[in-house]
């Protein structure tokens, strides 16, 4: 029994240091300049997939979907087919679909979400909620 | 497509990795063998899987989680259930067959990947597909 738990421990470690890899290749594009990626002056988040993944449609479309309707106008979501345009892909060191790459408004790269990112992590990460509440101060 | 309850693909998830690790803790080759038919039965015959009946019968009525429907397929689930099954049966032969190392690391697995959703969002199953495609083993379908 203690040379099991031994070995869960071990597979536990490798799953979280694995992921702790994954996590620093994602890091490592942060703050890289993204300018010519945008086509107004407004946060992009490119969004990447395969015609048969099948997350994408039935969970990363309708998270999107959902951010664009709570911030309308606020900010541009672009699909990009990772086998149509590989260059992109590995422009951004895709590793799986579906992969979020969010852009700030000046071009600076925000974060790099390889898998599932749901609506409330991409607002935070854009600070679409804090920017609206810095709005409606300074009309007040 | 219809309204799936993501929380009850968790709870599958969730309750699937308990029960392999309790296996290779308690090193019961036959609760993995319980389990991939659990698994098998449940890819067969959804309404009639143990963890779903569980989510349903147990958790729901006593207030320990809530439903969480959103648009979504069916199969792609069902599919992962099937490997899952698939998985833990040849864990089970393997370990019938005294290939104790690659029995559990089977078993393992199965785990593993079933948390690496849950925990990290992080379908390892579009990463395995993506890399083969990307690496031309996997042609795109016309």
């Amino acid at each position: 029994m203690p040379e099991r738990l031994l070995v869960l421990l071990i597979v536990a470690a490798i799953v979280v240091a694995v992921w702790a890899l994954v996590r620093l290749r994602a890091t490592s594009f942060k703050g890289r300049d993204a300018t010519d990626l945008l086509e107004a002056n407004r946060p992009l988040i490119l969004a990447f997939s395969t015609p048969d993944c099948v997350p994408c449609r039935t969970a990363q479309k309708p998270a999107l979907d959902q951010l664009q309707r709570r911030f309308p106008g606020r900010v541009d979501v672009r699909e990009v087919d990772a086998t149509v345009h590989p260059e992109l892909a590995d422009r951004f060191g895709i590793l799986t679909v579906p992969s979020t790459v969010v852009v700030r408004a000046d071009g600076r790269i925000l974060a790099v979400n390889y898998g599932l990112a749901r609506a409330d992590k991409l607002t935070a990460q854009l600070n679409l909620n804090g920017q609206r509440h810095i709005e409606a101060v300074s009309r007040a | 497509m219809n309204k799936i309850d993501h929380n009850a693909i968790k709870f599958n998830q969730v309750s699937l990795t308990i029960v392999t690790v309790l296996a290779f803790l308690a090193t019961a080759p036959w609760l993995v063998g319980v389990l991939a038919l659990v698994l098998a039965a449940s890819t067969a015959w959804p309404q009639w899987g143990l963890f779903r009946l569980l989510y349903q019968r147990v958790a729901l009525p006593l207030g320990l989680l809530r439903a969480n429907l959103h648009e979504d397929e069916q199969a792609p689930h069902r599919f992962s259930q099937g490997v899952g099954a698939a998985f833990l049966g040849f864990s089970w032969i393997a370990l019938q067959a005294d290939a104790v190392v690659l029995g559990w690391v089977l078993d393992l697995l199965v785990a593993v990947l079933a948390m690496v959703n849950v925990v990290f969002d992080f379908c390892a199953g579009c990463f395995v597909y993506y890399q083969l495609r990307r690496a031309g083993l996997i042609k795109q379908q016309a």
